[in-house]
């Protein structure tokens, strides 16, 4: 998966034609207003006719570099189910006293009254302003939208916040005609450019040019001899400039899809990152580099690597903690344990500790990386070779790019070796054992930080989804059944059991749910083994009573086996996927069935043995049974142990998931016999 | 006189600081502790109703959390807008002993920008969420507001939330004797106190010891179940707009003045009209003309500025930019319709598909958040919701039915009851062609019509869809296994009566499945009656099932010809009151045919009656289950 995305990048640097030519404003064509579908999508809701992007740079008044991002976009609305479309909110950045500036910010709509185009502006005071602490909102509403409209705005940014220069999203959930970003970048400044998406470029095209910038002088009074009024003047300098055209024609629309890992894995966008500015006769001021340099600054930061030097608040407890223990990996398992315990994660992902180690150890609760720093922190106090990791949890989308940049990344885990052997440790969640992820850090590989050097890490996991569930089952000439249920739940399973059971006042009120959520289902008594022991599987034993789940029919009972674990319907019910459908771990599931048939009654039928299996036996299932006497035994297993599926794959994987259902749609028939 | 009061104050805020200082865990109740996630131990609220008819609400609350479900309880959000100050004074956290751990700094309370459900409104929120590890743990909050809007005095409300208990809480109101406030007390039953003090009077209401409410299937909503004591101020006064609040009728004149002077119609607008209508007598079409101009020239678009949000933008600002919110558009449809000689009254109603109950006696707006139109049309009325793109005229849906709304006359305020859809309206019909092989493959025609309320969820789940996305939908709202849709198609009708029709011919591999020289297949798939939940505890809320409706479905199945049923099950009827089913089965030609009635009953009943409700659905979900047990006959 990760190869592919790398793959793909590569696509930016195909050759490609000529440039797209951007209408004037207000110019709209007769064949925009008359159109009344796009013929490539005849779902689309809208259509971008075109949306333009370009930045470039300029001085300000303190002669200082300033960039400007200027955007022109016309869209054509279709149904009313677009309307949002019209509704536009533009984000401007601020920091302190400064802030970016919008200006010439155009809106208008134009409708076909009559055969002629009627245009209705954007009136100024009906553009509001919402004030937020890093940021502004400016909003506003076409004026004047119906089905059939085509709106059209535009506006322009300046901002002194140079490393916060603008992207672009060539793809949107509404198709396009044309996508356009046009970006100058002076010699003095380098930015690491990173696209995404499934879409190749059709214009890419850079050339360097000489930009003429004007500086301003102001006029001033100057003291002292030879002193006086001094005029205002300009003065020119040349920098020499790269100018990179990129497009996209025919660009179709997003459209999401159920199990991806992350939606913004698959859009086409690109993105900036400052990395160096150098100006004339001054030394370069290097921001990202090479990934040494990412890691030498990351050492060197206040929030991150800094952090790590700052150990006196935790001494004591780590004396307490190890205490007679000599054992490396004893001593690793005690602080993981302890911080996991110790801390409680406030739900957020973040690389830098802003509120250092010291305050959230004291209040007993943080963000992923004030956690994960602190228990490296401890783990290092402790004489052990522990590092931080930096990376992308999955819904963040992927964190590796081919240019060195921290921006992909969006949390911290800690790694610790122990006699040559990585673990790789997360202490956020609550029930992770020692050495297993949670479910969302597993994604692709993160880069470990380290005073020795830095370097990739996978974030893979051997620790599956595995569950047991084993049904001792006595059947009733009435069609009910009586006895146990044990459940198994590991791995990643008992991960999942232990937060459900997190949610609910007490073991009783989940089993009181229980009942409630499965008809038929009476739980009389249970017990529950391990549940505060992580790094064993839990294991509870039910004793139920289960009515409405055979049908009596004449002297038959039928019913299907699995019970309430049938699945009835299969997940994937979409035609086609563009998409890989993500299963984020491998799965290992074993049912077993042991069923007492009432007296008198003998098996008429039951389902056969199968055994099925995806061509390359990623995905199985084997299902066997026999009938001896008055039992009835039944084994059902099934194993996934592929993670990513590619679209190309979707197809068998639908069609394995029919083959389950059908298997699990079959019934056994009992019939009376004497 | 200001003087005086802010004494008073203080006492009672000293009052209020001398209680229960010791927080720890240990002296919750158990009753408190079993049925919540979460325990107000302290909840003071003073409202202070000065001369110069500000209002200053200071509060104190503190809360124990019990365990992570706990936790949001704990957020403190408080919204506000222009008329308001807010100052929060203090924060401070303490552990399950009660030891003051620490005191939370300004700089961590969050100021933003609070427009979820709008584009913009100038309102803002103040907020915090605190961070602490170890269950359970204390937290205290002392704040005030400072309002000088006199047209609500607001509400006091212990709990808003399902597992929260409260062990004290209280409200004191005070106010000037020259001030008449009017309260309504709501599932109330604790202390009530009243006290002359000087010029003024001090009254309160006191909660001990309650436990925690549980959310319910089917129970009322939880403002119905929650005790709370709302507050309103005899004179209404806001701006230039004075008015009273003895009653609704007092309360609809006083609304009458913010619509004041928004009705004219632009003279753009006359003629349009006028273009439109002129040659058309009928008056029910001319009505239709207007409301569909108005569906495809105007969209919703929330925007709440001033007066509480509670004034209309002018017919000629929605004119000039086709956009409104719910007052702005039925201001504008009433306008028109005003221009054709058609009388309408804007309809200020609560809309959700739950209604809430008007206070008949208590006349405030924060009972309503939503305003249609009235139409008074012959010997009918005609309710119409202008925000919608897509209803035809006089259809309402679920949001706004069957509930008290305060019509704005022209002689003051007036409730009256909107349109009530019955279980006749709301009828799903579905006829269904099987056609079986010897493989158990079933090709199908599915034809089903949906009207009424049942028409308008198709409406929403579907019409604002592409067809990709609405094949989509079908396929994620089937059972059939191995399910092909090879067509389908969608219509909406909307006269004479609102109908989505939906056809789809469609393949099934292995509906039916086989065993032995059995082959098994379900006669009723298509629309599959689910067992709701079943209660353990004892049951708290009244029962309440929001709407009637029918369901007819008749499927028929062409078996394979060497097959014949080897049992073929029985038609059932079941009767109760919340409803009737009835199924019937036969065989002919080779051919069984399903036919089944399912009839729901809405209404409001009793708690225990709820094991019946479940028992009634248990029983239509197993009949739901009956499947056809064909044997393959021998040659």
């Amino acid at each position: 998966m990760k190869q592919l995305s790398l793959l793909l990048l590569l696509c930016v640097f195909s050759l490609a034609n000529a440039q797209f030519d951007e209408p004037k404003f207000g110019k709209v064509d007769m064949s925009e207003m008359t159109m009344s579908r796009y013929e490539k999508d005849t779902t689309a809701e809208a259509l971008i006719l075109f949306d333009a992007g370009n930045t470039y740079f300029d001085l300000n008044r303190d002669r200082q570099f300033q960039y400007i991002f200027e955007r022109h976009c016309r869209i054509k609305i279709f149904k009313k189910s677009a309307f949002d479309l019209a509704n536009r909110n533009i984000r401007l950045y601020k920091s302190g006293s400064r802030q970016e500036k919008i200006g010439n910010l155009n809106a208008v709509t134009y409708n076909l009254v009559n055969g002629k185009i009627v245009k209705t502006k954007l009136d100024n005071d009906k553009i509001y302003l919402e004030e937020s602490k890093s940021y502004n909102d400016k909003k506003f509403a076409f004026p004047d939208v119906k089905e059939g409209s085509v709106i059209e705005f535009s506006y322009t940014i300046t901002s002194d916040f140079l490393y916060n220069f603008r992207g672009w999203v060539f793809q949107r959930s509404y198709p396009a005609l044309y996508s356009q970003y046009k970006f100058m970048i002076p010699e003095y400044f380098e930015y690491r450019k990173s696209s995404k998406g499934y879409l190749s470029f059709d214009v890419n095209k850079s050339e360097t040019k000489r930009e003429r910038f004007v500086i301003h002088y102001e006029s001033e009074i100057v003291a002292g001899r030879g002193g006086g009024l001094k005029k205002a003047y300009d003065d020119e300098i040349f920098v020499q400039a790269s100018v990179t055209t990129l497009g996209i024609k025919d660009v179709p629309a997003f459209k999401s899809e159920p199990d991806i890992d992350c939606e913004d894995n698959y859009t086409s966008s690109i993105e900036f990152e400052l990395s160096s500015i150098q100006y004339p006769q001054e030394t370069r001021k290097d921001y990202t580099r090479s990934w040494e340099s990412v890691n030498a600054e990351m050492m060197e930061d206040e929030e991150f690597g800094r952090l790590l030097k700052i150990d006196g608040f935790i001494k004591d407890t780590i004396a307490r903690l190890c205490q007679n223990v000599t054992d490396n990996a004893q001593k690793a398992q005690i602080i993981y344990n302890y911080v996991q315990r110790w801390m409680k994660w406030n739900g957020e992902y973040r690389i830098f500790a802003n509120r250092g180690l010291k305050k959230p150890y004291l209040e007993r609760a943080g963000s992923s990386s004030e956690i994960n720093l602190l228990l490296t922190l401890m783990l290092q106090n402790a004489g052990l070779n522990a590092d931080p990791v930096m990376f992308s949890t999955r819904e963040n989308g992927t964190g590796i790019s081919i240019f060195p940049t921290i921006t992909k990344f969006n949390s911290v885990l800690s790694s610790v070796e122990i006699s040559g052997t990585r673990y790789l440790l997360d202490a956020t969640n609550d029930y992770c054992s020692f050495g297993v992820l949670p479910a969302n850090d597993i994604n692709g590989k993160g880069r470990l930080i380290s005073e020795k050097g830095s370097g990739w890490v996978d974030l893979l996991t051997s620790e599956k989804y595995k569950k047991v569930r084993q049904y001792s089952l006595e059947i009733t000439p009435d069609g009910k059944f009586k006895g146990t249920i044990v459940r198994t739940s590991d791995g990643y399973a008992g991960i999942e059991y232990r937060n459900q059971l997190s949610k609910v006042k007490s073991i009783d009120d989940y089993m009181a749910k229980m009942q409630e959520n499965i008809s038929g289902l009476s739980i009389n008594k249970y017990s529950v083994l391990n549940k505060d022991i992580y790094n064993k599987p839990i294991v509870d034993t039910l004793y139920v009573e289960i009515d409405n789940a055979a049908e009596v029919i004449g002297d038959k009972i039928i019913f299907k086996p699995l019970l309430f674990e049938t699945i009835n319907k299969n997940r994937y019910t979409l035609e086609e996927r563009k998409y890989p459908v993500d299963f984020n771990y491998a799965i290992a599931e074993m049912y077993i069935f042991d069923y007492v048939i009432p007296k008198g009654y003998q098996v008429e039928s039951m389902p056969q043995g199968a055994s099925v299996k995806m061509p390359d036996g990623s995905v199985s299932i084997t299902y066997s049974g026999q009938a001896v006497d008055n039992k009835i035994k039944l084994m059902y297993r099934r194993t996934v142990n592929k993670i990513l599926f590619l679209p190309e794959e979707y197809a068998s994987l639908k069609e394995m998931y029919n083959q389950i259902v059908k298997k699990h749609a079959e019934q056994i028939i009992l019939k009376k016999v004497n | 006189m200001k003087k005086y009061i802010l004494v008073l104050i203080f006492i009672i805020s000293f009052l209020g600081k001398t209680g229960a200082q010791n927080y720890s865990v240990a002296l919750i109740p158990d009753s408190l502790k079993t049925s919540a996630h979460s325990v107000i131990r302290l909840f003071i609220q003073e409202t202070n109703v000065n001369p110069d008819n500000t209002v200053i609400e200071r509060t104190r609350k503190v809360i124990t959390v019990l365990d992570k479900e706990g936790e949001k309880s704990t957020y403190l959000l408080i919204p506000y807008d222009k008329d308001m100050k807010i100052t929060i004074n203090q924060i401070l956290i303490y552990d399950a002993q009660g030891k003051l751990f620490r005191k939370v700094k300004q700089s961590e309370i969050k100021d933003y920008p609070y427009s979820e459900y709008a584009l913009f409104s100038d309102n803002r929120i103040k907020a915090f969420k605190p961070d602490y590890g170890e269950y359970p743990y204390t937290i205290e909050y002392y704040y005030e507001s400072v309002s000088s809007k006199a047209i609500s005095y607001g509400s006091w409300t212990p709990v808003d939330d399902y597992d929260v208990s409260v062990q004290h809480a209280e409200l004191v109101l005070i106010y000037p004797d020259n001030k008449i406030i009017n309260t309504k007390e709501v599932n109330f039953t604790g202390i009530q106190d009243k006290k002359s003090f000087g010029n003024g009077t001090i009254r309160s209401w006191k909660i001990n010891n309650m436990p925690g409410i549980q959310e319910e299937p089917f129970d009322l909503s939880l403002n119905e179940r929650m005790p709370a004591v709302y507050l309103m101020p005899n004179l209404l006064l806001y701006d230039k707009y004075n008015g009273f609040s003895l009653s609704w009728k007092d309360y609809g004149t006083w609304m009458n003045k913010l619509y004041e002077g928004r009705g004219e119609l632009p003279e753009a607008l006359k003629v349009k009209i006028n273009t439109m209508v002129n040659n058309v007598t009928d008056t029910l079409e001319r009505m239709r003309i207007l409301y569909r101009y108005m569906q495809e020239n105007t969209r919703y678009v929330a925007i709440f500025l001033g007066i509480g949000g509670l004034q209309p933008f002018s017919v000629q600002t929605v004119f000039e930019t086709g956009y409104g919110d719910c007052k702005a558009l039925s201001n504008y449809m009433c306008a028109m319709l005003k221009y054709i000689g058609v009388k309408s009254y804007p309809a200020i109603v609560y809309g959700g598909k739950y209604p809430k109950k008007v206070f008949k006696d208590f006349p405030n707006f924060s009972q309503f958040n939503h305003v249609i139109l009235c139409v008074p049309y012959k010997k009918d009325t005609l309710w119409v919701e202008c925000t919608s793109q897509t209803a035809p005229l006089g259809f309402i849906g679920d949001f706004t039915d069957d509930r008290d709304v305060l019509l704005l006359t022209e002689h003051g305020g007036k409730l009256v009851h909107t349109k009530k859809y019955e279980a006749n309206d709301n009828i799903r019909i579905c006829n269904s062609y099987f056609k079986i092989d010897s493989t158990g493959t079933a090709v199908s025609i599915i034809k089903t019509e949906h009207y009424g309320l049942q028409g308008d969820d198709m409406i929403q789940s579907l019409l604002d869809k592409n067809t990709k996305d609405q094949k989509d939908w079908l396929y994620e709202h089937s059972s059939l296994p191995s399910l092909q849709i090879n067509d389908f198609s969608f219509v909406y009708i909307k006269q004479p009566l609102l109908n989505v029709a939906i056809s789809q011919t469609i393949s099934s591999r292995n509906y039916g499945t086989f065993s032995g020289n059995y082959m098994l297949f379900p006669l009723n798939m298509i629309n599959n009656q689910k067992p709701i939940q079943k209660m353990l505890k004892q049951r708290r809320s009244d029962v309440l099932i929001p709407q009637s409706w029918i369901d007819y479905d008749t499927l028929v199945y062409q078996i394979p010809a060497n097959y014949k049923p080897e049992a073929l099950p029985t038609g059932k009827t079941i009767n109760s009151k919340f409803g009737e089913y009835a199924t019937s089965v036969t065989f002919k030609d080779n051919q069984i045919i399903y036919t089944r009635k399912f009839y729901i009953n809405e209404g409001r009943y009793k708690p225990d009656e709820y094991k019946d409700f479940y028992e009634f659905i248990l029983s239509v979900s197993k009949a739901d289950n009956l499947k056809a047990m064909l044997a393959v006959q021998k040659k």
